[in-house]
């Protein structure tokens, strides 16, 4: 529903001097495009190093292995913070990784959509570790981006102290530029998309840096082949 | 709060802040610490003039197409099912919010950082109205219960604290007893405000800005607390500034890779939600209603004034921190929610010349906001704009206006500017009170010499005999 557009609208285009908004808009002019110049031409290998460096430098544990490593992996990472767990129902998680998880942690949740908020809200609260997938991962800032809905829920990466954030290894992306060109292409977009480049942090008291504010204080990255 | 941030004049208020050693050392921190990290962080980046170049050309075709871009948006935004708000002014962006607030028989509301509802007055017509509103940026946290202090910075509010401040403050109203030590303090705000997230109905938040052609609004946090606002009430109010729009994703790109630089000098900020419309039908969490509503206040009237592309402005803060007058002074010395070089070229155009006139002599005219703003605002030459135009207006003072006349009558008249030069090397005498008292305190005149250059060069004669 769209109120008190049209008084709204027409005092801009006064102000623009014309009586109402154009059918279309001027043609914009790119004066540059050194946003695509970026790691143009590097291999999936550089972008992957790139990517792995620039996580480390603030403050992100990353791991690499397998696919079929990947229970093993998570299973470590979530012996040294205790459970409970709570997965994003993503056919990457809920097979062997949620078998092996629930074998070794007594907690391990799969993120229900059917099953409402407030008791997937109460499961993701009460968790130390949330794992979810990206959609791709992007090696300037690195960044992963995270398709929020159905089966990946908004509190999955937010409400658990630890989040773990899976990556295919042929997603890492140069850099924002490549996310937003795949953003551009989607037909429908989720209710919720988000990027995250660290850990919950602030620089509020006297601009010392804080990990861990209201969101996860640990991140960790796994790269998977 | 509103535009307005202090009831004190001009004069006293910079006496105010030029006695608080507490902040000058801070700000002064914070600037070299800000301004060094971005400076690292666009020389990384490379080619930054091409970068302002086009983020400012970005800016700039939005603005020239505002009408169609906010048509759009809203169109795309409703078919995602938001309900969109159009707003000419504080009063009717408020009033709105409110009645959803009422209407949903909301008792606690919580909000990350916005810019636009401290404008607009939110906060206090929710509070009047009996609602809990509760800031989640630990900075605005801090100044909220602080007795509703006021922010000194757009991007860090509470730059002009110190830690023992902050532990002072948690201690008296939060009943905190650990030590100053920064982390210890975050760690105990994140348990206090973590119980709001959950319990509130309403989450309030700005917009960095929307993309017209999804009908997106975005926000971007480094706390998460963006993040919370937008995940678990089950309404979420979004205020924007009519301006803050950009075509499609790809212009938010260019946006987002210079402001997170400008801001806080690094590449992006830890989280970037891009939200659109309310939650789809298989979703668990996030609000089940978004409204949407679009603020004027003013805008219009700057968009169709000499001062349009001041609205380009893309509230990073990094000409406050390159501004040797803000280093001083800080925010608020200005006395406005916006201040530094934006705050005096956007306010008087914004809210008038009779209120806010008088701040725009607070810039010395040195020109650095306008080498650094990422898209290109002639900060500096809009400052001096200004200034021209309340000076022809004749809006000086009674003091200044005899001054400048004065100087007229004797510039303009040969026997009267013979005279006056003939005085001029008696200036070391003039008064240290009274009105030149402003001027003879805090400066020396060089030595005038006894002879002056037109006695001295009609005394050697013209036969070029050099000495």
């Amino acid at each position: 529903m769209i109120t008190g557009k049209e008084l709204f609208i027409s005092r801009i285009s006064h102000g623009l001097g014309r009586a109402a908004p154009p059918d279309t808009p001027t043609r914009l002019v790119y004066p540059h495009q050194m946003q695509r110049r970026y790691q143009a031409h590097a291999a999936k290998r550089e972008l992957r190093d790139i990517f792995i460096a620039n996580a480390r430098a603030v403050g992100i544990d990353v791991r690499e292995c397998s696919e079929r490593d990947l229970a093993v992996a998570l299973v470590e990472i979530v012996r040294k913070t205790g459970g409970p767990v709570v997965l994003a129902d993503d056919p990457l998680l809920t097979g062997d990784v949620a078998r092996c998880l629930v074998e070794a942690f007594t907690e391990c949740h799969i993120w229900d959509a059917g099953a409402g908020r407030e008791e997937n809200m109460a499961l993701a609260e009460k968790a130390k570790v949330g794992v979810a997938r990206a959609e791709m991962a992007l090696a300037e800032s690195a960044t992963t981006l995270l398709s929020c809905h159905g089966g990946n829920g908004r509190s999955i990466t937010l409400l658990p102290e630890n989040s773990v954030i899976v990556i295919r290894a042929e997603t890492i992306l140069p850099r924002l530029t490549q996310a937003m060109d795949w953003l551009h292409q989607q037909k429908t977009l989720p209710a919720s998309v988000n990027f995250v480049s660290g850990p919950s942090s602030t620089a509020d008291i006297e601009l010392v840096r804080v990990q861990g504010v209201h969101g996860p204080l640990e991140l960790v990255y796994i790269i998977v082949e | 709060m509103s535009i307005k941030t202090s009831p004190l004049p001009l004069k006293e208020r910079l006496r105010k802040e030029l006695a608080n050693p507490v902040m000058r050392t801070a700000i002064a921190n914070a600037q070299d610490l800000l301004n060094a990290k971005r400076d690292a962080a666009f020389a990384e980046l490379g080619d930054f003039a091409k970068w302002r170049e086009t983020a400012g050309a970005i800016r700039s075709h939005v603005l020239e197409n505002l009408d169609f871009y906010l048509s759009r948006f809203a169109e795309r935004a409703a078919a995602a099912g938001a309900h969109v708000y159009f707003a000419g002014d504080a009063a009717a962006a408020t009033a709105y919010g409110l009645q959803i607030l009422r209407d949903k028989k909301a008792a606690k509301a919580v909000k990350s950082k916005s810019m636009v509802t401290e404008e607009i007055g939110l906060n206090r017509l929710l509070e009047e109205a009996g609602l809990e509103v509760v800031e989640t940026d630990l900075g605005e946290y801090l100044l909220q219960i602080d007795d509703l202090d006021k922010p000194s910075h757009i991007v860090v509010p509470a730059l002009h604290k110190d830690r023992e401040r902050f532990r002072e403050v948690l201690a008296a109203k939060k009943g905190y007893t650990g030590d100053s030590v920064p982390e210890n303090l975050t760690r105990f705000v994140r348990q206090l405000i973590r119980k709001d997230f959950l319990e509130a109905d309403v989450g309030i938040t700005g917009c960095n800005f929307a993309v017209a052609e999804t009908g997106t609004v975005t926000l971007v946090t480094n706390e998460g607390n963006g993040r919370f606002v937008t995940t678990a009430p089950k309404i979420q109010l979004v205020f924007m500034g009519m301006e803050r729009l950009v075509p499609t994703f790809a212009e938010l790109d260019i946006i987002f890779s210079v402001l997170a630089r400008s801001a806080v000098g690094a590449k992006l900020t830890s989280y970037m939600s891009l939200i659109t419309g309310p939650r789809g039908p298989q979703d668990a969490d996030g609000p089940e209603e978004l409204h949407i509503i679009i603020v004027d206040n003013g805008r219009s009237r700057v968009l169709a004034s000499e001062f349009r592309e001041v609205l380009r402005c893309i509230r990073c803060g990094t000409c406050m921190l390159e501004c040797p007058a803000y280093r001083h002074i800080s925010g608020h010395g200005y006395g406005t929610l916006y201040p530094g070089p934006l705050g005096l070229a956007l306010v008087p155009v914004l809210a008038g010349y009779e209120d806010y006139g008088e701040i725009t002599k607070i810039c010395s005219l040195c020109g650095a906001c306008s080498q650094v703003c990422p898209v290109e605002v002639p900060l500096y030459e809009f400052i001096f704009e200004h200034r021209r135009i309340i000076a022809e207006e004749q809006r000086l003072g009674a003091g200044e206006n005899f001054l400048m006349g004065l100087y007229g009558a004797v510039i303009g008249n040969s026997k009267l500017y013979g005279m006056a030069t003939r005085l001029a090397r008696f200036s070391a005498l003039a008064p240290r009170a009274g009105p030149l008292a402003q001027w003879t305190a805090a400066r020396e005149l060089p030595a005038i010499p006894k002879t002056r250059f037109r006695d001295w060069f009609a005394a050697r004669g013209k036969k070029g005999n050099l000495p």
